[in-house]
């Protein structure tokens, strides 16, 4: 009878297939009235009456009927959507029952995706931030830096007061206009004097951001109006700390320097800009004719909606021409451009982020070609599994899906785990972001760089797991079930197999190449001469801004004060003060006429300066070339001096001797007394360039770096306790910051080269990785298949060593040829490289053959493990298999 | 009086098909006899009505179907009651025994003392 659940069965596969619902419904009632009628008729009833009786009594035929097929279609929904579900976790538990039963291949897919997703996720988030993510301002992709171009000096640079009032005046494409004059404040308080970073502003700098104020007020323009008074805006933070609270803060007092300001009002500290700034004063400023050369302000600007950057530039070139054309002295040949704000930070970066995602893309890349091998490997150790299968009826479709869970499982794990590594290397990065960059440009794993991950991992999970999967699909059952155990060594299969090695091979040389030059280029720059000695030197910075120091006899008087008390100090050999510090605090820029030159301003000479005390040069071992050092002699009211580096002399006096010789530095005559050897001054990196020192007697600058050398590098500290101490006995208002050594500050310099290496390095290191899986991969599988033909030769007599040999060949011809080809590979990369790195030339032969030889060794080295397995054969045992 | 009982085996005639099927397959037109039968016809039901509860059931999963032959050799649907069913068709039961319990009880009581 039917109470068998295998009919129950084969009807709900009828209904997978799409059964016939309504038939179905029409066969059992027609059966149930057809029963009826037969009744009636065996009571006695004629046949057409028995017919009426049953219809009468059933009831509405055409509703039951409807309703029915109602409830049927919905259950086949229900049903094929339970189906699904059914295979799908039928899938997935047989999915991870092979891949427990295969724990090595599976982990090594896994780690090999981990490392590709990690790598690549890590450059998105680095990229997310210096390309994607706006600025964190309420006008963000509409703001741009504006800033002056200056024929001799490449690059937008810093602008007049004068010419922003005038550009500001004039334009057409801007919402709004702000300056920025930023600095350093000493803020006191009851108790100490701490150091704000802060910025003096016009009040379009918030109007262009679009920030609003917490508490209080932003400025207005009437607070830029001359004579105002200067008022003050805090971020919440600061006001957090000093001024008793946010709510609080709006009416209270700032003593800035020797300034007490109005709080009028509170931002929020992720609406601060520039980054990092926690006060900002207003700026009642006039324009002084006389001053229009005087460039130290940065300009932001909110672009107007739906104005082209285009439109802005050419906007801008035609104004800072009119403006020129007013004032022919100050701004002669200068124009002025805008650059969106976040490219005045990346810009540089830019080229040396895109080497590095090419990296991580190359790595992704050799990550799931080796996923891609070993699926290989796998399927073809499966072949006859999925012979057995197809045979059997499983459908194509299904087996096809089998694979496809097992390759999108592991893709998850690899995924999951790609996640974790990008964890921790974002957090490297992150922690090595130069300062330069704004702190909303650090990187970060958040939900968009996930989404990224999980993406890629899916891609990544179906590409490398369909193809081999679709490879055993289309393999007809019986070919494979007579291959045997031999069914897996296609040809095709192989070749594909080995290709694959040979690309994970030439683009794992590839990397380690870029990865050789990058570090031999850092270690170039960190042996570069410097031209100074950095080793035990300490520093510290002071900024003499409080009226006190008006007078330039106040500040040379400190500086000496300073010097002199920290010079009697035990432990300390020589202590100096430099306005600027080499590559700390690199340069401003003097206009300077060298004597025997036309006195205009189209042959004003903008030249590096540096304004020292006389100890300078023996505190930092730079040394004499020729005539004198500074000396205390050289003080006010004496015959101005300089002392002017070698390439100064090179270029402006084209080599001839300039001791003795004049320069022009605006009105004052100074005589060049000696040239002194040349210094790194902006960055290591670049060639020097033409730089002058004059004495803090001569020229009293406010802010100064001082340099202490210690007689060996203990004590350090014990130095910035003794000179605080000094600092409060002389000026308790005076805060000290920035107290650190010089080969710290040196390192800073060379951040961003650090990462760059690091990153390429640990790209290199997993791509060595993951061809070494590769290569033990596809030689594992290569032994496998052949060790019946291993049996037969040591049957007949084959040694050990020919057995290993023959191993080892196969896998040195991969190398062979894949090194060939990434060697070729990476002179092309290095051709692009060598114009990020410093010191490097692509051609750098040591560097290829270092590479080359690594990855043959790797190659020999993950080759050993099979072809010991090749050798341990027995003979008989390998025979019987077949 | 036909009317109303009709309503009455509306919302019982679950209960009643799965009684009906719990002595093994048995097809509609024999449930539909079968209950004309014990409930002496006075709970007589508009027997199309059967089969939309019929199939409801099955869609629940408290009765299994499946096609067989009938006595005289023809094709028909069997419902079985599954497991689930007969767990339900036990507390539906109780239910109705209660309720019954309850109703007779309560035509029986006294009327209201003030």
């Amino acid at each position: 009878m039917p109470d068998e659940r295998g009919a129950s069965r084969w009807r709900r596969y009828l209904r997978f297939w799409g059964p016939n619902v309504e038939a179905d419904i029409d066969e059992e009632l027609r059966f149930h009235l057809e029963k009826r009628v037969e009744e009636q008729v065996r009571r006695g009833v004629s046949a057409s009456e028995a017919r009426l009786r049953a219809m009468e009594r059933f009831g509405n035929l055409e509703r039951i009927r409807r309703d029915c097929a109602e409830i049927g279609h919905e259950r086949a929904r229900t049903e094929r959507r339970r189906l699904a579900i059914a295979d799908l976790r039928q899938d997935v538990t047989y999915a991870l029952r092979v891949l427990r039963r295969q724990k090595l291949p599976a982990l090594v897919i896994t780690l090999c995706l981990a490392l590709g997703i990690g790598a690549t996720t890590t450059v998105f988030s680095v990229g997310d931030a210096l390309l994607l993510r706006p600025p964190p301002y309420p006008n963000g992709p509409r703001l741009v830096a504006v800033g002056t171009l200056r024929p001799h000096i490449g690059g937008m640079t810093v602008s007049s007061f004068e010419d922003f009032t005038d550009w500001a005046a004039r334009q057409r494409t801007f919402e709004a206009l702000g300056a920025i004059q930023r600095g350093t404040y000493a803020i006191i308080l009851d108790d100490a004097t701490r150091l704000g970073t802060g910025a003096s502003v016009t009040s379009g700098v918030f109007r262009a951001l679009g920030v609003r104020a917490l508490h209080g007020r932003l400025f207005l323009p009437g607070d830029d109006t001359p004579g105002a008074p200067t008022v003050a805006i805090v971020t919440a933070g600061v006001a957090d700390r000093i001024l008793g609270g946010a709510a609080r803060a709006v009416g209270s007092r700032l003593r800035l320097d020797d300034r007490t300001l109005d709080v009028v009002g509170v931002i929020d500290d992720a609406a601060a800009y520039p980054d990092g700034v926690g006060i900002w004063t207003s700026m009642p400023r006039a324009p002084v004719p006389g001053e229009r050369s005087t460039r130290s302000l940065d300009i932001i600007g909110a672009v107007r909606e739906g104005v082209s950057l285009e439109a802005v530039q050419s906007d801008l070139a035609a104004v800072a021409a009119a403006v020129a054309r007013d004032n022919p002295d100050a701004d002669a040949s200068i124009s002025a451009s805008a650059t969106p704000l976040r490219e005045r930070y990346v810009g540089a970066a830019r080229p040396a982020f895109l080497a590095i995602a090419a990296a991580a893309l190359l790595l992704l890349l050799i990550a799931c070609a080796n996923v891609a091998s070993l699926q290989l490997a796998r399927a073809s150790a499966r072949v006859r599994e999925v012979a057995v299968r197809t045979a059997l009826g499983a459908a194509r479709g299904r087996l096809l899906r089998l694979l496809l869970a097992e390759s999108l499982i592991l893709a998850v794990l690899g995924g999951s785990l790609g996640i974790a590594v990008a964890m921790v290397s974002t957090g490297v990065v992150a922690s090595s972001v130069p300062a330069s960059m704004a702190s909303w440009m650090v990187p970060a794993i958040d939900a968009r760089v996930l989404a990224f991950t999980v993406v890629v991992s899916m891609l990544s999970g179906i590409a490398f797991g369909l193809a081999p999967a679709l490879r055993l699909a289309s393999i007809p059952p019986a070919r494979m079930l007579h291959g045997g155990s031999r069914g897996g060594l296609d040809p095709r299969r192989l070749a594909l197999q080995r290709g694959l090695v040979v690309a994970e091979i030439a683009l794992s040389l590839v990397l380690l190449v870029g990865a050789a030059l990058a570090a031999q280029s850092f270690s170039r720059l960190s042996r570069v001469n410097s031209g100074f000695d950095a080793t035990n030197v300490m520093t510290f910075r002071l900024t003499m801004r409080s009226q006190r120091y008006d007078a330039s006899e106040a500040r040379v008087r400190l500086v000496e004060d300073v010097v002199s008390g920290l010079a009697v100090l035990p432990g300390v050999e020589a202590v100096a003060a430099a306005s600027h510090a080499p590559i700390a605090d690199c340069c401003s820029r003097f206009g300077l006429h060298v004597e025997g030159q036309q006195r205009t301003p189209q042959n004003v000479q903008m030249v590096t300066g540096n304004v020292v005390t006389p100890g300078f040069f023996r505190a930092l071992r730079i040394g004499l070339v020729r005539g004198r050092l500074l000396s205390e002699a050289d003080r006010a009211g004496a015959q101005p001096v300089m002392v002017i580096n070698e390439t100064f002399e090179r270029q402006l006096f084209r080599g001839a001797d300039a001791v003795g010789k004049t320069v022009h530095q605006g009105s004052t005559d100074v005589v060049v007394v000696g040239v002194v050897r040349d210094v790194k001054q902006t960055s290591l990196m670049d060639a020097p360039e033409p730089q002058f020192y004059r004495t803090q007697a001569q020229m009293a600058w406010e802010a100064l770096s001082f340099v202490v050398r210690l007689r060996d590098g203990s004590g350090s500290s014990a130095v910035i306790d003794e000179a605080r101490r000094l600092l409060k006995r002389l000026d308790p208002t005076l805060p000290l910051y920035r107290a650190l050594p010089l080969t710290e500050l040196l390192g800073r310099a060379v951040t961003s080269q650090r990462m760059f290496r690091t990153l390429l390095q640990g790209f290199a290191l997993a791509a060595l990785l993951l061809a070494t899986a590769g290569i033990y991969g596809v030689t594992s599988y290569y032994v496998t298949q052949r060790m019946s033909e291993m049996g037969i030769r040591v049957a007949l007599g084959a040694t050990r060593t020919r057995l290993v040999a023959l191993v080892v060949r196969q896998a040195a011809v991969l190398a062979l040829v894949g090194t060939g080809i990434g060697l070729a590979g990476a002179f092309l990369a290095a051709r692009v490289l060598a114009g990020l790195l410093y010191g490097v030339r692509a051609e750098e032969p040591l560097v290829y053959a270092i590479g080359a030889l690594v990855l043959s060794v790797t190659a020999v080295v993950a080759c050993l493990g099979p072809a010991r397995r090749a050798t341990a054969v027995d003979p008989m045992v390998a025979l019987r298999a077949e | 009086m036909a009317r109303s009982n009709l309503d009455v085996l509306r919302g019982t005639l679950d209960l009643l098909i799965l009684k009906a099927a719990s002595w093994g397959p048995i097809h509609g037109y024999d449930i539909a006899r079968w209950i004309e039968g014990a409930a002496e016809d006075v709970l007589r039901v508009e027997e199309g009505t059967l089969y939309p509860a019929l199939h409801r059931l099955e869609g629940r999963g408290w009765i299994d179907a499946s096609w067989g032959t009938s006595e005289n050799n023809r094709r028909a649907k069997f419902y079985t009651l599954t497991p689930a069913g007969r767990a339900q068709l036990r507390a539906e039961q109780r239910n109705w025994t209660r309720f019954a319990r309850a109703v007779f009880a309560a035509l029986e009581a006294p009327p209201l003392s003030a």
